[in-house]
């Protein structure tokens, strides 16, 4: 009878650890304590109860905090930073085709074809970085390209609030890169995770969104001023005479884009909703963007004077995509988590329905 | 100090963590299953038995360390038995853990080899050192 009271009580006391501990350590640390209770004893000792309620408080507290430290989350930083320094390199690709020179002083518009050359050559250097296994310097430079991105941006908000609005997945996205490349992860780990079959794919993909800039920038429409009343099919920046050109176009955009959809989705579970859950922020922030603030978006292109966004909308535009890196991160912590936890807890009652020793 | 990861059996580490020094418990219940696997209370006996009776780990303690232990890979269940319908799970040193046993036996002779040769030289023991 009293080896029954001090189990009740002993498992009173293992209640205070999160159930995912219990399921797999109740019934082994319930064996452990039973076995070094003297005979007779009822009630747990002061000091066992203590140091049971201190060590569920230390698995509590380990548990929340190891998270983001492991391999998975470090394999998965490694990939995302690649992926999106290549994308930001891809989507600069545009500079090359717009403005097939270099830039000079005299020129009109040079700035802006300085700023769009070197986002060229600095994401293609981070690229390098990253390929020669110089993982600090793809790093660094990663994150001067995020100043440099953030007092571009800081500089056109108060006569162009609507396109600084249009660029902030672009900005998050270089953000993305730059804290993914910080995190600590062994030489060209990202390149042997994605083996030379996605690495091709992602060439291939990268390729053809050159191609379709680079045609883009031969087959332009003449401009206005020369034009003849000829329809012009405009898509963002892509710009053609047909409707089939448009339609080529937009086909070689998204061929590119399940291209690198698929190479992220062919990759192992783990790794692959680690890397959904990084790249989650730009998504609810496009969403956001185009939920919310297509009227303000449409209000200044009718108004003279810019329309500036309001403090709780700026709020919503940080707060909303953090928030969304959160629940992903906390989300594939805890399916994985539970996902362990079922398999080992299986594994136990597997040894229990076994005949006895 | 140059921080970088070190990967071993699908895990990673940082090197200056893993340089770290072990908690007394943590070394002493890799030690207890260095040898051989065991369960959870012979694990206890066992690093009773290695400290002279000095150390008497609770359960709390011990099983705080051993879910530790799994999660960094330096340990890993060999086996499950059920003994007088009581759940008995067997432990056993991986080769991540051996290793960084290892390197901590290594460290701790050092540091104790110099501790002891400073102490004979400084003639303050009357036996002239440790023995």
């Amino acid at each position: 009878m009293s080896a029954t009271d001090l189990e009740r009580r002993y498992r009173l006391l293992l209640a205070a650890y999160p159930w995912e501990h219990r399921r797999v350590y109740e019934e082994e640390m319930l064996a452990v304590l039973l076995a070094g209770a003297p005979p007779h004893q009822r009630r747990p000792g002061l000091a066992e109860a203590w140091n049971l309620l201190a060590g569920a408080l230390r698995v509590r507290l380990h548990n929340t905090g190891r998270g983001p430290t492991r391999a998975g989350w470090a394999d998965a930083a490694a990939v995302t930073g690649l992926l999106t320094a290549f994308a930001l390199f891809t989507l600069s690709l545009h500079a090359l085709t717009e403005y097939p020179h270099f830039p000079t002083v005299s020129g009109p518009g040079w700035q802006r074809e300085a700023v769009d050359w070197a986002r060229l050559a600095g994401w293609g250097t981070v690229c390098a970085a990253i390929a020669a296994g110089w993982r600090w310097p793809a790093a660094g430079l990663a994150w001067i390209a995020v100043i440099a991105e953030a007092t571009s941006l800081t500089l056109r908000y108060e006569d162009d609030p609507v396109s600084v609005v249009n660029t902030l997945w672009q900005f998050t996205l270089t953000l993305i890169a730059a804290a993914t490349l910080t995190i600590p992860a062994s030489r060209r780990r990202a390149f042997a995770l994605l083996g030379a079959r996605r690495m091709s794919a992602l060439l291939l993909a990268a390729a053809i969104v050159g191609a379709v800039f680079l045609s883009n920038r031969l087959n332009r429409p003449p401009t206005l001023s020369t034009g003849q009343g000829q329809a012009v099919y405009v898509f963002y920046d892509l710009e053609a005479t047909s409707d089939a050109v448009m339609w080529l176009y937009l086909a070689g955009i998204t061929t590119a884009g399940l291209i690198g959809l698929i190479s992220v989705a062919s990759l192992a579970a783990p790794l692959r909703l680690r890397i959904g859950a990084l790249f989650a922020p730009v998504i609810s922030l496009m969403v956001l963007i185009n939920a919310t603030l297509a009227g303000w978006m449409t209000s200044n292109g009718h108004l003279d004077h810019a329309i500036h966004l309001r403090p709780v909308q700026w709020i919503a535009l940080v707060g909303v995509p953090l928030v969304t890196l959160a629940i992903g991160v906390l989300a594939v912590q805890r399916r994985e988590h539970v996902r362990t936890m079922v398999d080992l807890g299986r594994a136990v009652d597997r040894q229990r329905s076994q005949p006895q020793r | 100090m140059r921080r970088e990861l070190v990967y071993t059996d699908y895990r990673y580490m940082l090197r200056s963590m893993s340089d770290q020094p072990l908690r007394e418990p943590t070394f002493l219940i890799l030690t207890a299953l260095a040898e051989k696997p065991q369960h959870g209370y012979g694990v206890i006996e066992d690093v009773q038995r290695i400290s002279d009776g000095r150390v008497r780990l609770r359960a709390g303690t011990l099983y705080a360390v051993l879910d530790r232990l799994r999660a960094d890979g330096w340990i890993e269940v060999d086996r499950e038995e059920v003994v007088q319908s009581r759940l008995r799970r067997y432990y056993r040193l991986t080769a991540l853990g051996a290793r960084r046993l290892a390197a901590e036996v290594a460290r701790l002779r050092h540091n104790a080899e110099a501790a002891s040769a400073r102490l004979g030289r400084s003639g303050l023991l009357a036996d002239g050192g440790i023995a």
